[in-house]
């Protein structure tokens, strides 16, 4: 009894205690400040300082910076939007000469190489625990300390004379800081200077330095080619400059006067640019030279060589006197006929000279043979007149990477230990050097090694010291990725982690060593003084002034021109161009006493197969494996996620006795490794292949233990002429295991079955106007209204080479969480936009008619997943938007089983953001939870920002106010996204060309997307 | 045979149990248990952790929701329909059927709510008036189904409730312990007048006319789920005819694996014979040709509509990756069943139980297949899946469903009565001045 009566007092006096008001003044209090301070790990006052608000920082509106892609050497320009002092997108730079707007799906990734969670915090030196069992833990320690240690190490060395057994490895720096460097190597005491890339095009470069005294990668004009024959560059997916490239042959291809450039490729493995060519021949591997030189004869033989005197034209014949299609058809796989149509194709006298191009070099098709194929692919464009017209070397690429063997050498010597110190900034030689090579066993004889690195890889593993640096998106600096054009980078946020930049660490070096040196580094202000300095003194001098009565008034003007209008101007628009001397080339006699066809000759092979390692169009040479959208969209080709295998046929998978999925090891002269079948129809008979980029160890979550890595197979003897890596050809025998480990693949079958998703028409039906519009079905149900806009897009499936620059904008846009490999394996992606592929069968072509089809929601006036949902959690808006609500959404699922699209995804789990990279979410779009659906939205957010500008500008909406994330991504410019109601508009015109279709209109679900059919060649 | 002695067999039935019975009921809640534990880990997680496979989003949950549908079936039909047509046989099944159908409704009813996304909002799906002005799409077959479900709860609980009401007041007279109270509350009063059989008499028949359109919709609306959907495999418009009689087919299979047992158990061979279950075998046969019938309809419109999506679909459904789940299908529903040509198959109480069982694990796979197989093979072949692969949480649910629905079927059956009282009183020869509810 007592018992009860003490329950019911204190359960009174609970209820006076927390009386409503006072548990409403909680919650309100409480609330808030919960909210803001589980933001973010980092404090609010260094995203925003609200004390002293900086000018460019309004909550809620979205700055823009203009800067430079670091991804690969082809210095694309971007824009990255910060929300709240945040990076949250990235955008091609529509201004910036090299790529024009587009940014490819490495670039779209930069970003999760800013926010990566395995990105090195701090400082941290090496401190060994067990010396006999090999096992070190890393300590973190004071930047100033680890700085320290660093000029210790080095005035150490310098002092004792022995500054030139320090070796510095870079990436191929250009503008300031290949300056910096240069000064800095220089304050070491001489140091050995590397400059480390693994796709350095060495062959290339040799070649042309053997043929025009040049030793560089010229300036291909896709944009003037009419007739375009590639030998295996891959100039869509990684080569020089994809995005760029990419732009412009896009541009050349369109159907213009009844004509389209013809592009034919040829290589032995089909690529994702090969997908895209008119024809594509398999060849054996490394015989692409021959057909060049076969060709090269006939063009000669048939006298249809243009623009060369005939004195050349007579040395250059008797070069490949040697061959003719008929004598290369059997090596090269080619029918004599077809090498010969190919010749008066691409010199076809009607055209004029210097219309056609050839390019080669491609990575994957480079073997023992790179040199010798580069000069022929070189000469055929001499001969067809293209040197100087469509092959430029005024714009050329300022590449200026060591070669391979340079690398090489440096491990030799590490080896002989003629290296005391090793510097290494971000670049992984470990991983991307031939395993035979042992970069790694060569670093372990270098007494300390200390990175500079933001990430942790491969060669950070036989680190002493790391002093992690800036990413590009926090760095100051500039690029000068060819002649005449001069990007900027600026920081476009505070560090996510406690790093520096590698510039100023490189200052501080050469201030605190002292000596003569010291003075060749700004004492304040660090590289961004360096920067400012070198851009002053690049300004162009403004123009003299004609009446020059005050002679100094006016000198004094002269000295100082507006640097800072400059300097801001440049800022802004992220660079500047420089005018461009042309550059006359023409060919050196040394060359007609070369063997040029015996060199071409392929290389006996070793054994069963031949191994094609190829730059993967996601992780380049292996630097994007760390990101998990690079990982999570699927190849273009395969449709693989998570991983990489050993491409085969049916044929040789058959022959080995394995299946799709089964393990099987691939052992060449040069090392084995356990790899993944996946089959592959579109290779050359003998050849296996395997994408470069996977296999990692120590490059964090989300790529370590995944794929394989074929630069174990390979050879450490690089290319004789060129020194280059040897990436193709390696002679390789395949063992099945009794092991399955598949793949998972995103799309298991290419084949349409007769469903006429991805449409064709050829040209000459195009031409002819023998193309039937469809015809819209008669509905029963009224359309919906649509009184202002109707959004709508267009996707040109000639134009779209498959390149997931869309997919991933899409996944930086809208949040769109990755899942990872096991859920990958029930289909469970996240991704709102998808490119399908499918093969047609193609005659003329021993490739398949490829067509890669975007398929994302159709936004469709009479939208089967509207009428289902039992909640109206999906509905159609009077702008002709198919919205999701997400947050009404009980996830019955049904609005997915009814899309014929189905373009819906749902919610298995609610989505993970791994800290740091939650900082990257889209503040504009909602993260969505688990147990909803979601899809396509076609960017509302972005939407409704075009609205408000054009209501902040009092006038309306225009044609370009408004983009999806996708549509501004794409290089070939396929996706073209508006106002349907505006009849001026472009997606509106494109609407009604001649070529528009929409996918399974036989549903008349009335969609907002029109696709434009592919233009097939006439066979 | 005497109504006293009715009543002695009857309501001997509801005795203590035996352990047998207490072994029963451990199992089925042990099961029930597991099925909530699987659901509960679900709910947490979240739906990933069952089997989906892009683009089959609905797999399992949605089988075994038609399923205990259509095991509903029988019930109402054997009860009101057969009622209806004075099919006297039905007297000693009808109460076990209209049983099964209230608990296989009920559990039916829980696996929309375990299939949706967000469990804890599935009363969204219910036309509330709420503060925030929302209203449900009166357009999707999914309210229809919400309310077709619901309303064939209802009728049907009332409807065994109705015909209970006069056995409950015979049980409140004749079992003196606990549950006594319960009956009397139960019982509503009945005193066994002229008057109140005549009142009951009225309402049973006129439930029985309510209820029997119910039979016909219920499934039918359920059926619209697919068919109303544009995905070949679905939409047809013979599903609602072929999905009534399919579940009417399972109904009596799910009857004869429940009677079968329960009459063996409790002795109740003297009212339960194998006449009745001959007439329930031959029930079976007829609806087992109706769904043999729209099995081959399905294909010859397939084939005959030159249609590249739905010929794609039913080759698939033959030959592609569920070929195996498809002729098992065929097997178990068509072409077993026709051993019930045979009189002395009919007869053959263990042959009959055992082919029961067939059909229901056919009838199970018939609506895995048209789920399952339809949406791994739909309009766009980048989107075509895999096999789709069940996981242990889908597993543990659909076991847990039995568990519960067990459970609940062996806690009726001992505490009420499972045949019929008055109405075996009924069909009884009426012995002079005997009152049926009150001797």
């Amino acid at each position: 009894m007592r018992g009860k009566e003490r329950v019911k007092q204190s359960s009174s006096s609970l209820i006076e205690v927390v009386e409503r008001r006072t548990f409403l003044k909680v919650l309100g209090s409480a609330g808030p400040a919960v909210a803001l301070s589980a933001c973010s790990p980092i404090t609010p006052e260094q995203i925003i300082p609200f004390v002293i608000p900086p000018e460019d920082v309004i909550p809620g509106v979205a700055t823009w910076y203009a800067s430079v892609c670091g991804e690969c050497p082809a210095g694309c320009g971007t824009l990255v939007r910060t929300r709240e002092g945040r990076a949250v997108k990235i955008e091609g730079n529509p201004e910036h000469p090299i790529n024009r707007g587009g940014l490819c799906v490495r670039g779209q990734s930069s970003l999760q190489g800013l926010y990566n969670p395995d990105r090195i915090p701090g400082p941290q030196r090496r401190r060994v625990t067990n010396a006999a069992a090999g096992q070190s833990v890393l300590d973190a320690l004071p930047w100033d300390d680890a700085q320290q240690d660093l000029v210790d190490r080095v005035q150490a060395l310098r002092d004792a004379g022995r500054g030139d057994r320090i070796a510095v490895i870079t990436p191929p720096l250009t503008g300031t800081m290949a300056a910096l460097t240069a000064t800095w190597v220089e304050a070491l005491g001489g140091a050995r200077w590397v400059r480390y890339e693994p796709f350095a095009y060495e062959a290339t470069r040799e070649s042309n330095r053997q043929l025009f005294g040049r030793a560089e990668v010229p300036h291909y004009d896709f944009a003037n080619a009419d007739y375009l024959i590639s030998f295996g560059a891959d100039f869509l997916e990684t080569f020089s400059s994809p995005v760029g490239y990419a732009r412009d042959h896009a541009g050349q291809r369109r159907v213009r006067n009844g004509e389209k450039a013809r592009f034919v490729q040829v290589e032995p493995r089909l690529s994702m640019t090969g997908a895209s060519a008119d024809e594509w021949h398999a060849v054996s591997p490394e015989t692409e030279g021959l057909v060049a030189a076969a060709m090269i004869q006939t063009i000669i033989a048939e006298q249809r060589a243009q623009g060369v005197p005939p004195e050349t034209l007579d040395a250059i014949a008797a070069l490949v006197s040697s061959v003719s299609p008929d004598t290369v058809a059997s090596t090269t796989g080619l029918s004599a006929d077809g090498i010969r149509d190919l010749a008066r194709e691409f010199s076809d006298p009607a055209r004029g000279p210097g219309r056609s191009l050839a390019v080669g070099g491609g990575v994957g098709v480079s073997g023992a043979n790179a040199t010798a194929t580069a000069s022929t692919v070189a000469l055929l464009n001499y001969v067809a007149g293209n040197v100087g017209r469509t092959v430029d070397f005024g714009a050329a690429s300022t590449l200026d990477a060591s070669t391979y063997a340079d690398m090489q050498a440096l491990g030799d010597s590490m080896r002989a230990g003629d290296i005391e110190l090793a510097i290494i900034y971000n670049v992984n030689p470990v991983f991307a050097m031939p395993g035979e090579a042992d970069f790694a066993g060569a670093l372990a004889e270098v007494p300390f090694v200390i990175s500079l690195s933001s990430l942790p890889d491969e060669t950070t593993a036989h680190a002493d010291l790391l002093l992690p640096t800036h990413t590009p998106l926090e760095s100051w600096g500039d690029s000068n990725p060819r002649r005449g054009v001069y990007g900027l980078l600026q920081p476009t946020m505070q560090p996510v982690f406690d790093t520096r930049h590698a510039g100023d660490v490189m200052i501080a070096v050469g201030r605190a060593l002292g000596g003569d040196t010291a003075a060749n580094f700004p004492r304040r202000g660090g590289f961004y003084r360096y920067l400012r300095n070198t851009w002053q003194a690049m300004q162009p001098l403004p123009e003299p002034v004609a009446d020059d009565t005050d002679g100094a008034e006016s000198d004094a003007a002269a000295e100082e021109p507006d640097f800072e209008g400059y300097w801001a101007d440049a800022l802004r628009r992220g660079g500047t161009t420089l005018a461009v001397e042309p550059v006359e080339v023409n060919l050196l006699p040394e060359v007609f006493d070369t063997d040029l066809t015996g060199a071409l000759s392929p290389p006996v092979p070793s054994r069963s197969y031949a191994l094609i390692a190829y730059p993967s169009l996601h992780f380049f040479d292996g630097r994007g494996a760390n990101r998990p959208w690079l990982q999570e969209i699927p190849d273009p080709m395969l449709k693989t996620t998570w991983g990489t295998g050993v491409e085969m046929t049916a044929e040789t998978a058959a022959a080995i006795g394995a299946g799709e999925g089964q393990m099987v090891a691939v052992e060449s002269d040069h090392g084995q490794v356990d790899a993944s079948v996946i089959i592959n129809p579109h290779l050359a008979a003998g050849v296996v292949a395997i994408a470069i980029g996977q296999g990692h160890t120590n490059f964090g979550r989300y790529a370590d233990n995944r794929g394989v890595n074929p630069v174990a197979l390979l050879s450490a003897q690089p290319e004789a002429a060129s020194g280059g890596v040897r990436w193709t050809g390696t002679g390789v025998d395949l063992t099945a295991r009794q092991l399955e480990r598949p793949i998972p693949r995103l799309q298991h079958g290419f084949d349409q079955d007769g469903r006429e998703m991805a449409q064709s028409v050829s040209l000459a039906a195009l031409v002819a106007g023998d193309v039937h519009p469809e015809e819209e079905p008669f509905s029963l149900h009224p359309d919906h209204d649509h009184p202002v806009h109707r959004w709508g897009m267009s996707i040109d499936l000639d134009a779209c080479n498959g390149c997931n620059a869309c997919v991933a904008a899409c996944y930086a846009e809208n949040n769109i969480p990755v899942m990872g490999a096991d859920r990958m394996r029930r289909g469970r992606t996240m991704s709102w936009l998808r490119i399908e592929r499918f093969d047609e069968p193609a005659p003329g072509s021993d490739g398949p008619d490829n067509r890669f089809l975007p398929m994302l929601c159709q936004h469709c006036d009479h939208a089967p997943c509207e009428t289902v949902c039992p909640v109206f959690a999906t509905y159609h808006t009077e702008e002709g938007l198919n919205a999701q609500v997400y947050n009404r959404c009980v996830g019955t699922r049904y609005c997915s089983n009814n899309c014929p699209y189905k373009v819906r995804r749902f919610n298995w789990f609610l989505p993970e953001f791994e800290s740091p990279l939650n900082l990257q979410l889209n503040p504009d779009v909602t993260a969505r939870s688990d147990g909803v659906m979601e899809k396509c939205t076609f960017c509302v957010q972005r939407i409704q920002a075009g609205k408000e500008t054009a209501r902040d500008e009092d006038r309306p909406v225009q044609d370009g106010d408004v983009t999806s994330a996708c549509a501004q991504s794409c290089p070939a410019q396929a996706i073209v996204f508006g106002d349907m109601n505006d009849p001026g508009s472009r997606v509106s015109q494109l609407g009604n060309d001649a070529r528009a279709y929409h996918a399974l209109a036989e549903f008349n679900t009335r969609p907002a997307v029109t696709y434009l059919k592919k233009v097939t060649p006439d066979a | 045979m005497s109504f006293a002695k009715i009543n002695d067999d009857i309501l001997r039935t509801l005795r203590a149990p035996g352990p047998l019975w207490y072994g029963g009921v451990v199992v089925a809640i042990s099961l029930a248990l597991v099925g909530l534990y699987a659901f509960l880990y679900q709910a947490r997680t979240g739906l990933g952790v069952a089997g989906y496979e892009h683009p089959i989003l609905w797999g399992i949950y949605i089988t075994d929701f038609v399923f205990w549908v259509g095991i509903a079936h029988s019930g109402t039909l054997i009860s009101a329909v057969l009622f209806l047509f004075r099919a006297r046989w039905r007297t000693a099944v009808a109460r076990a059927a209209e049983a099964m159908t209230v608990f296989a409704v009920m559990t039916a009813g829980l696996f929309p709510i375990i299939h949706i996304g967000r469990p804890w909002f599935f009363y969204w799906l219910l036309p509330y008036p709420n503060e925030r002005q929302l209203w449900v799409n009166f357009r999707s077959p999914l309210v229809w189904d919400v309310f077709a479900i619901s309303t064939y709860l209802t009728v049907s609980a009332m409807f065994l409730y109705l015909g209970l009401m006069p056995d409950i007041a015979a049980a409140r007279d004749r079992i003196k312990d606990w549950r006594q109270p319960i009956y009397k509350v139960l019982a509503l009063g009945w005193r066994g007048t002229s008057r109140q059989w005549h009142h009951h008499a009225a309402l049973y028949g006129f439930f029985a006319a309510l209820a029997t359109p119910l039979v016909i919709s219920v499934h039918s609306v359920v059926s619209w789920d697919f068919a109303m959907a544009i995905l070949p495999g679905w939409h047809s418009t013979i599903f609602a005819p072929y999905f009534v009689a399919g579940a009417i087919f399972s109904g009596i299979a799910m009857v004869i694996t429940l009677l079968l047992p329960m009459r063996r158990a409790f002795k109740l061979e003297s009212y339960i014979t194998v006449h009745h279950f001959e007439n329930l075998a031959k029930l079976m046969l007829t609806t087992s040709l109706i769904v043999g019938y729209a099995y081959l309809t399905e294909f010859f419109v397939a084939w005959y509509s030159g249609n590249v999506f739905e010929q794609g679909t039913f080759y698939d459904r033959m030959f592609g990756q569920y070929w195996g789940y498809s002729w098992m299908m065929f097997t178990c529903n068509v072409i077993l069943p026709l051993l019930l040509f045979i009189k002395a198959f009919r007869t053959n109480l263990a042959a009959l139980f055992v082919l029961s069982i067939f059909v229901n694990i056919g009838m199970w796979l018939e609506r895995y297949v048209i789920i399952v197989s339809s949406l791994s093979h739909d309009f766009d072949p980048a989107n075509w899946a895999g096999v789709y692969q069940p996981t242990w949480v889908e597993g543990a649910i659909t076991v847990g469903s039995f568990g519960l629905f067990f459970t609940l079927f062996l806690l009726f059956i001992k505490n009420f009565p499972a045949v019929s009282i008055t109405e075996m009183k009924e069909s009884l020869e009426q012995p002079a001045g005997a009152d049926p509810a009150n001797s």
